[in-house]
């Protein structure tokens, strides 16, 4: 196999999701631009791109390795696929949910097809990346879309409101992680994730400056993936932004941050096994992440009656568990386990949460309205949609025998597995999500429960969302009941600790 | 006839028992919401069939009086890399759960009919639940069992805040939406206990493994049972309605529509009860041993409190929600008699009363909210105190309810009598003290199940109730079957004592060595 081939199969979902992005642009330029059209080619485009990632899968998952080029500037091993196909797939269904509501809206609903495939590549280039400096890069190119769309309804006080926080937050933490990346190359002279481990190895004492750049660094993802005490931005962006960008936002970036977490922070700034006290250290800054997010989600959650700033919240709380399932693999003997528990429940969030934004979007389009009360009697209006809510909603709250079920107990059982004196943690996730029931049953509630508020006002489901709906629904309860995807995990955990191991 | 039974016996027996529901579920889904008949008929199918198999099965073990371990184990591998698998077997602990099951399942699916809306989803969340109820029963890993016991308490939610109905006039209000919730959070806390115990049990034992049989051979030290037993207790206990976590029970047994209350009186309480003697007691003898004794005390606050709360109780919904408080309260005083050393006999009728007891309240229970519900069906009112004199217009709704009161009430030739009788003579030869508080408790019962019954169904007759109805034939036929059923464990105790004594008894054994 030559060379120029390797690197070809490798790339090849990121050239077919880059040429997607430019075809799309390049549709908006004619003369009657047709955005429905445009969204179609990037739904088919995403779509192939996470096809694109199977001859990957193949040819690595089998013996642990990666395709690496330049170096280690581009890794092609199973944690990049997993999350590459699932970056595809979510910018497909948000494409899916959006196009019909952005379009009615007429705000430029052509230049909104084309920020999506842009947030996709970069987000599958900030996975599969294995240097600082790129995935910096990478994760830029996710960010600025992203600050746009938020700010689409630049009419509307409120989402220009959004936009302004989201960028003027994001922008810190970028700064605040080139930062830190500046100070770990200072110090350790190179920024590709498996020399840091090898150079850090060679000095006898830990240069302060080094855990600084990475406590920087981990500050940034934090602010990236919503955690407390980072996450302050996230319910008003949420609210204020459109709501597909919000659907956006709540996920895509979400779950390739925690990726790059496990890729970034296992596999060398946390230098698991060589250095116990900044194993240690690294350790009791999850735990607290992971606490205080769950903690404050779930309780603030609770007096939201706005189901965007609901939806804020819980994604908070979620990012806390999924934290638990980091801090397990940080936990020398436990690292398969933990790695794959956190990218299972991420991954299985990402479902739901776009399953539930999914009908957020539908309703608020139709009614106008985000406030809960407003929900009630939707099971009337529409049973599917009240259905398509239900699913999503136990699975977030983590009712068997949904996948968000199985996603919580792997979570609870790596993290036991990694250090049984953590039982307390298991008590604490436990607690949570009795919490957590609350207020997903608080939405629930007047949905089922509650009385249509006009009698005849059935609410027409249009096809791309019926589609987008079911496409979601059967992962959430097909993944429940059939263990495929945990074994993909498994692979994709068995991936960093195969680099980990690498010089 | 031999080679038939061999032949049948291949077959996924307990899978076609559990799963039964769930598959009339799935097909009720397909149906159109308007063939309300074929809806309905679906539902009994599916019930009848799952009560028939049962008792076929339950009829086969009482045949073998000496079979001991499990019986028709199905084992399938489902996650072998977390040690879980799908593992269904039952014994003589777990078959009369599964036959109560299906006695109380069949039951409400016939007072189901009375839902008068909605039915499509009515029935469809309905058997859902009742999948999860036999499933606990039948399940031998305990990933799964926790998989059924939030199957079976999650639809309830919906169940009781859609088609329950709300509590108003005398006392504290009570909205079914917030019933609802209530039920759902508690029962969630006492999943998430439990689950937490199976996890110590999972890593602490070393095994890697869910598998009860195999979990039967782990060795724990002493401080780790001490605290994963405290864990599973409170977990189930939350479930089986222990004082001071009882507080969802009344709450949602009241609200819930009627053929639920009977589902979650008849045997979501027991779920409670059985997983306590199974898995805290089965599994952890030593911290079965610190503290089951101590169990005793809050038994009898449960036996007393709850009766007393009932006597105050002028809905009739609420004094029978409270009245199992009470009943349950006698599963844990027969279950606490369990490790005391020494006195053999007393420990093993402390064990079997505490078994006949929850079959027996679970169908007399059943029994008396099957009729509760039927009469505020007809009269529009669950308060006792406005009804008068009922028996005149409603003869055989009045001697069926007779009926199921005194057998509450433990009349000697009714099963209450022979659940007690065998509790308190345990607990007399263990501990007097304890069965002399129990048995005041008694008295109390007796009195507040006379008195609705002198309130609701003699007395002048309330004129506005002159033109009600009896029952129909299609609630006669489940009432009566359930009445039946109470007659005839009262008369025949043996029937269930026999397939319960050995299972118990190794269960005793395990504990005393």
């Amino acid at each position: 196999m030559t060379n120029a081939l390797t690197m070809l199969q490798a790339l090849a979902p990121e050239v077919v999701v880059a040429a997607t992005a430019f075809l799309v642009m390049g549709l908006d330029l004619r003369r009657n631009p047709s955005p429905r059209a445009q969204a179609t080619v990037a739904i088919w485009g995403l779509l192939a791109g996470a096809l694109a990632t199977i001859p990957d899968w193949l040819d690595t998952a089998a013996s642990n390795s990666a395709l690496t080029l330049w170096g280690g500037i581009f890794l092609a091993d199973p944690l990049s696929v997993v999350f590459r196909a699932l970056a595809c797939v979510t910018g497909a269904l948000v494409l899916l949910f959006s196009i019909d509501p952005v379009d009615a809206e007429r705000r430029n609903p052509g230049d909104f097809v084309t920020l999506v495939p842009f947030v996709v590549l970069g987000l599958m280039l900030s996975v599969s990346t294995g240097e600082l400096l790129t995935f910096f890069v990478a994760f830029e190119i996710v960010s600025l879309p992203l600050y746009l769309m938020a700010a689409w309804n630049r009419n509307e006080r409120a989402s220009a409101e959004a936009g302004m926080k989201y960028f003027v937050t994001g922008s810190v933490s970028s700064a605040v992680m080139l930062y830190g990346i500046s100070l770990v190359f200072g110090t350790m002279g190179t920024t590709f994730f498996s020399q840091i481990a090898t150079r850090y190895e060679a000095l006898a004492d830990p240069p302060q400056a080094f855990v600084l750049g990475s406590l920087m660094i981990l500050a940034a993802l934090g602010f990236k993936i919503a955690a407390a005490p980072f996450h302050i931005w996230a319910p008003d962006v949420y609210q204020g932004a459109p709501r597909p960008s919000a659907m956006f936002i709540s996920t895509a970036p979400k779950a390739a941050m925690v990726a790059v977490m496990l890729r970034l922070f296992w596999g060398s700034l946390a230098l698991q096994g060589r250095d116990f006290r900044l194993a240690e250290t690294w350790m009791v800054l999850l735990a607290v992440m992971a606490i205080l997010s769950m903690f404050w989600g779930n309780l603030v959650a609770l007096a939201q009656t706005d189901i965007r700033r609901l939806m804020a919240c819980s994604g908070i709380a979620h990012i806390g568990y999924t934290l638990l399932g980091v801090l397990a693999a940080s936990r020398a003997g436990a690292e398969l386990e933990g790695a794959a528990a956190a990218i299972y429940y991420v991954v299985v969030y990402s479902f739901a949460n776009l399953a539930a934004w999914g009908v957020i979007v539908l309703v608020g389009w139709r009614t106008g309205s985000d406030r809960i009360e407003d929900y009630s009697g939707l099971a009337r209006r529409s049973p599917f949609l009240a259905f398509a809510l239900l699913i999503s909603l136990l699975s977030l709250a983590g009712a068997p025998p949904l996948a968000g079920f199985l996603g919580k107990f792997y979570l609870f059982r790596a993290l036991w597995e990694a250090q049984p004196a953590w039982w307390w943690m298991v008590l604490i996730g436990i607690v949570n999500s009795v919490i957590s029931l609350y207020y997903y049953f608080g939405i629930l509630k007047p949905v089922y429960f509650g009385a249509p508020q006009d009698e005849a006002s059935a609410l027409a489901v249009p096809w791309r969302f019926r589609a987008g709906l079911m496409v979601c629904l059967a992962v959430l309860m097909v993944l429940g009941l059939f263990p495929e995807l945990t074994r993909m995990t498994l692979e994709a955990g068995a991936a960093i600790l195969a680099q980990q191991g690498t010089p | 006839m031999d080679t038939l039974v061999t032949q049948l016996d291949r077959l996924p027996l307990l899978s076609l028992v559990t799963l039964a529901p769930l598959a009339g579920a799935l097909i009720i889904l397909c149906l159109p919401e308007r063939s309300v008949r074929a809806i309905q008929t679906v539902a009994l199918l599916a019930t009848g069939f799952s009560l028939a198999l049962a008792g076929w099965l339950y009829a086969r073990m009482s045949a073998f009086p000496d079979a001991t371990g499990f019986l028709w184990q199905e084992l399938h591998p489902w996650l072998p890399e977390f040690g879980m698998q799908y593992h269904l077997g039952v014994d003589g602990l777990s078959m009369p759960m599964v036959l109560l099951s299906g006695i109380i399942c069949f039951t409400a699916a016939f007072i189901s009919l009375q839902i008068d809306f909605r039915h499509k989803e009515y029935f469809a969340l309905a058997l859902t639940a009742m999948t999860g109820v036999f499933g606990v029963f039948t399940s031998l890993d305990l990933f799964l069992l926790i998989l059924f016991y939030e199957m079976a308490s999650i639809p309830m939610f919906f169940l009781v805040g859609i088609w329950g109905s709300d509590k108003t006039g005398v006392g504290r209000p009570i909205r079914r939406q917030d019933a609802a919730m209530k039920l759902l959070l508690y029962l969630q806390l006492g999943g998430g206990l439990v689950l937490l115990g199976i996890f110590g049990l999972y890593f602490l034992s070393d095994l890697k493994t869910f598998d009860y049989p195999e979990l039967l051979r782990a060795t724990l030290a002493r401080e780790h049972q001490s605290w994963l037993f405290l864990l599973i207790f409170l977990g189930f206990a939350i479930e089986a309605g222990l004082v001071p976590f009882h507080t969802w029970l009344p709450d949602g047994h009241s609200s819930a529509p009627t053929a639920l209350s009977m589902l979650l009186a008849g045997v979501l309480l027991k779920m409670g009860g059985y997983g306590i003697l199974r898995v805290a007691v089965g599994l952890l003898p030593e911290g079965a041993r610190i503290w089951l004794p101590l169990i005793g005390v809050l038994a009898i606050v449960n036996i007393l409190y709850g009766a007393l709360c009932a006597l105050r109780q002028t809905d009739i919904k609420l004094m029978i929600a409270y009245s199992s408080v009470s009943h349950m309260g006698i599963v844990f005083l027969g279950t606490s008699g369990m490790a005391l050393p020494g006195v053999g006999t007393g420990a093993l009728f402390g064990a079997t009363g505490a078994v006949f007891q929850m079959f027996s309240h679970g169908v007399i229970t059943a029994l008396l909210f099957g009729l509760a519900g039927t009469v505020y069906l007809i009269t529009h009112s669950r308060d006792m105190t406005r009804w008068g004199g009922l028996a005149s217009r409603m003869p055989w709704l009045a001697t069926v309810y007779t009926l199921g009161a005194l057998g509450s009430l433990g009349l000697p030739g009714m099963s209450g009598f022979a659940a007690e009788l065998m509790v308190f003579l345990g607990t007399w030869q263990q501990r007097p003290f304890l069965a002399v508080l129990a048995i005041c408790g008694l008295v109390i019962t007796a009195t507040y199940l006379l008195r609705s019954v002198q309130f609701a169904f003699y007395g002048p007759l309330n004129p506005r109730l002159a033109e009600v109805r009896d029952a129909l034939p299609t609630e006669k036929l489940p009432l009566g079957l359930l009445a039946l059923t109470t007659l005839v464990l009262g008369l025949a105790p043996r029937l269930l004592t026999d397939v319960t004594t050995p299972a118990l008894r190794a269960l005793l054994e395990r504990l005393a060595s």
